[in-house]
């Protein structure tokens, strides 16, 4: 058969159970939505869904997808699949090592691409990204508002082997505090 | 219930909705058929079960279930101790014990 109407039940049905089966583990899951979806589809090849009505019983016979879902938890001992942790990919490396090291090649220039590339992830709160470019930044930034100054220059200039340090060490320093503050799962 | 599924197995292969069928037909002992799937992925992980994929006409492929050696020394060591239960059951009933 397969009328429009009977496909849509049997289509609600797997999508159901596949909501359901969310928190068991792939391979589990995989293996129980194919089981069911096999059965239904041998259902219908039997002739024993030929109708709206049979198609129905055979669902009813079935049993809601959560019992199911949780019939499998009962039997593989429980063990419900776990968010991945927060991994690191290619974004948050290059967005890191720009930020500790880049700044000893190119100041200033290497941690501001390193910095946008922790913008561009989503492995840290936005606090957090707010934070970090803050401690990268904010030695060079009165660096660069306060040259203009010549009074201050002249005050600077006696604390600017500190203050290099600082420009050069910011980045590092908010890399430190990436690594160690980053958003929880 | 697992030897119910074994018991089913013993003499002939059969696929998944087949055997939940036959399950399902006897009285009393199946109230959720989709329930069997998540027993037989079990007894197929223990090894008391062996899948084998067949080409259906219709659809996908059919997984069909058999008994293994392990599974046959299962299901008869479930034989004779439920022959021993039942049998000390009936003398109880029968007020002979």
């Amino acid at each position: 058969m397969t009328t429009k109407r009977a496909q849509t039940l049997v289509d609600d049905y797997l999508a159901r159970l596949k909501v359901a089966a969310a928190v068991l583990p792939p391979d589990r899951r995989a293996e129980l939505v194919e089981g069911i979806a096999e059965h239904l589809d041998a259902a219908q090849a039997a002739g024993e869904a030929s109708d709206e009505a049979d198609l129905r019983e055979v669902l009813d016979r079935l049993g809601s997808p959560e019992a199911i879902v949780i019939a499998e938890l009962a039997e593989s001992g429980g063990h419900v699949a776990r968010p991945a942790p927060p991994t690191w990919g290619l974004l948050e490396i290059a967005g890191i090592t720009l930020l500790a090291l880049g700044g000893f090649a190119v100041p200033v220039l290497a941690p501001l691409l390193g910095m946008a590339f922790v913008v561009a992830s989503d492995r840290w709160t936005a606090r957090q990204k707010m934070v970090a470019a803050v401690i990268a930044f904010l030695p060079a930034a009165i660096l660069i508002l306060t040259w203009t100054n010549l009074v201050q220059v002249l005050w600077i200039w006696t604390f600017t082997g500190w203050w290099v340090m600082l420009v050069m060490a910011g980045p590092s320093l908010a890399a430190a505090f990436l690594c160690l503050f980053r958003r929880r799962r | 219930m697992e030897f119910c599924v074994l018991a089913l197995l013993q003499d002939t292969e059969l696929y998944g909705f087949d055997l939940v069928k036959r399950l399902g037909d006897v009285d009393g002992l199946v109230t959720s058929e989709g329930t069997i799937y998540p027993l037989l992925s079990r007894l197929r992980r223990e090894g008391w079960v062996s899948t084998t994929w067949v080409e259906s006409e219709s659809g996908p492929p059919r997984r069909y279930y058999a008994l293994t050696p392990q599974g046959d020394k299962a299901l008869r060591g479930f034989a004779e101790d439920w022959e021993r239960f039942r049998d000390s059951v009936d003398l109880l009933l029968k007020g002979k014990a």
